[in-house]
């Protein structure tokens, strides 16, 4: 018989920064088939102050709460309350109101089902059948704004708003009104990846420079992402951090008789 | 139908709607010629109640929509593009809405998902819940989002141990709709997604939700000619019928060389 086994890898460099402010945690594989497995990435939010504590306080605060978890919490439930609890854990370390914060980006499969949630600009992506899909929507005034262009309240020329990168939503926000997640669940199945990544990353790979390397073989793939990633010599090179999800089969005893 | 010039892909669609138990069918289907340099537009409006206004609102969202898009001159971003066109839609039922209250009437309004696919990428903006999915490698996953989350709602009441029925609540609630008066909520993909042979991307009403299970649509849409295919959908719902079936709206797209 044979049961879906999610592998997981990840990889992280510093880049050309002083001090490393991504986080990366995940459950322990080995209870994956009782109760799934979550993958989290998180990146402090730049300019802001002790972002490496606080990304790290908000990967953390997701696993303990996944391993608190009941057996009858929906994995929404869970992302839900993790990032509940995140925001009150990095507003517990801040001095000031907004004063450090992070973005969350958490993924947690659970009996072939994959469920995520996202704040700030961090990505999910799905890579099947040899395509990359971006499952996550960004809160930053780009988005923002080009809804509101797009519904006619602001004119085209406010496209070129030189602060279109700010983040509209990070986890330690005064007042965090903005996530990102999916609908419902989705199914996967052998040959699936989900990978979660900074903005270190996908800021300085293509998309196909990314879905060539999401199809290497699975041990490669995390390690080969951040190497191309620091491989690029971009100076202003940012933290860069990736997880892997790997859906493989795994083989399992048949039970006797 | 042929192939676009600048597209490697040519795209085939069906579609089929059903009335169901309603008295009027308040969905309306929008599916245009694929034009090499403008691409394929898809949309379907879903008027929100059960009587003629609710009819009208999901014509006038359409017509709108199939306006701006046969008179438009040049090729924008394709995520650009569909968000004007959800926006010139927004407009008009708004406008219309504004005159039905100064004549005392009640207004109304619709929700709606616009799909256009240009040069193998498809971009998709919607408004509300009707759902958008991309069917690839045998595995079904919803693009769009229902909702916007409301996170202070949602992250106070998890806390508070209230345990919202998060799946069930976003189900049932339509809190963003066209003709909406302060329209914010405008959901769209942050990259438009890239397609590949034999992808099969759905588009569907809310009346089609939960009736079918699924690995049942996947196997009944995801194969053959698209405009059978959704026939073939269609009788199915029919046939699992419930008490208070809702009209029902299905486009397929098939991807191919």
């Amino acid at each position: 018989m044979s049961e879906l086994l999610i592998r997981m890898s990840a990889d992280t460099n510093i880049g050309k920064r002083e001090d490393q402010e991504d986080s990366v945690n995940a459950s322990r594989p080995e209870i994956q088939q009782d109760v799934g497995v979550l993958c989290v990435v998180s990146d402090g939010v730049g300019g802001l102050k002790n972002g490496k504590e606080a990304s790290q306080l908000v990967v953390d605060t997701m696993v303990s709460t996944f391993y608190k978890s009941s057996i009858g919490d929906t994995p929404e439930q869970i992302l839900l309350r993790g990032a509940a609890l995140a925001q009150e854990a990095v507003r517990g370390i801040q001095k000031k109101p907004g004063e450090c914060g992070a973005t969350l980006v958490a993924a947690l499969i659970r009996q072939g089902r994959c469920s995520f949630l996202s704040i700030g600009d961090s990505r999910i992506y799905l890579y099947r059948g040899g395509s990359l899909v971006l499952l996550t929507r960004s809160q930053n005034r780009a988005r923002r704004l080009d809804v509101q262009i797009g519904l006619g309240y602001m004119p085209e020329g406010a496209r070129t708003d030189n602060k279109r990168d700010a983040l509209t939503g990070y986890v330690g926000m005064e007042k965090l009104s903005q996530a990102d997640r999916s609908s419902h669940s989705f199914s996967v199945g052998p040959g699936d990846r989900i990978a979660l990544m900074t903005d270190g990353v996908f800021g300085t790979l293509t998309e196909d420079e990314i879905t060539e390397i999401m199809g290497l073989p699975e041990e490669e793939v995390a390690c080969t992402m951040i190497d191309r990633t620091v491989e690029k010599g971009n100076p202003y090179q940012d933290n860069c951090t990736v997880a892997v999800m790997d859906c493989t089969l795994a083989e399992t005893e048949e039970g006797g008789s | 139908m042929p192939p676009a010039k600048t597209d490697p892909y040519m795209y085939q669609t069906g579609s089929a709607q059903w009335i169901g138990t309603r008295e009027l069918q308040n969905d309306v289907v929008y599916i245009s010629n694929p034009d090499p340099q403008k691409g394929l537009v898809v949309a379907i409006a879903d008027g929100i109640g059960l009587d003629q206004a609710a009819r009208k609102a999901a014509g006038l969202a359409i017509s709108t929509l199939r306006e701006d898009y046969e008179h438009m001159a040049s090729a924008p971003d394709i995520s650009d593009q569909v968000l004007r066109m959800i926006g010139k839609a927004q407009k008009s039922v708004l406008e219309w809405n504004r005159s039905l209250l100064s004549r005392g009437e009640l207004t109304t309004g619709a929700t709606m998902a616009c799909m256009l696919i240009r040069e193998g990428r498809a971009g998709i903006a919607s408004v509300g819940n009707v759902r958008t999915f991309l069917v690839r490698s045998g595995r079904i996953l919803q693009l769009n989002r229902d909702h916007l989350l409301n996170l202070q709602e949602e992250m106070s009441s998890i806390l508070a141990g209230e345990v919202p029925e998060i799946e069930a609540k976003m189900a049932m609630m339509v809190t963003a709709y066209i003709g909406m008066e302060g329209l914010k909520d405008v959901d769209f993909l942050q990259e438009p997604v890239r397609l590949q042979t034999d992808d099969c991307l759905l588009m569907m009403s809310s009346g089609l939700y939960g009736v079918l299970e699924e690995e049942e649509l996947i196997k009944l849409a995801g194969t053959g000619p698209p405009g059978p295919a959704a026939i073939r959908v269609m009788d199915q719902v029919r046939r699992l019928q419930g008490e208070s079936q809702s009209n029902a709206s299905l486009v397929i797209v098939r991807v191919s060389r």
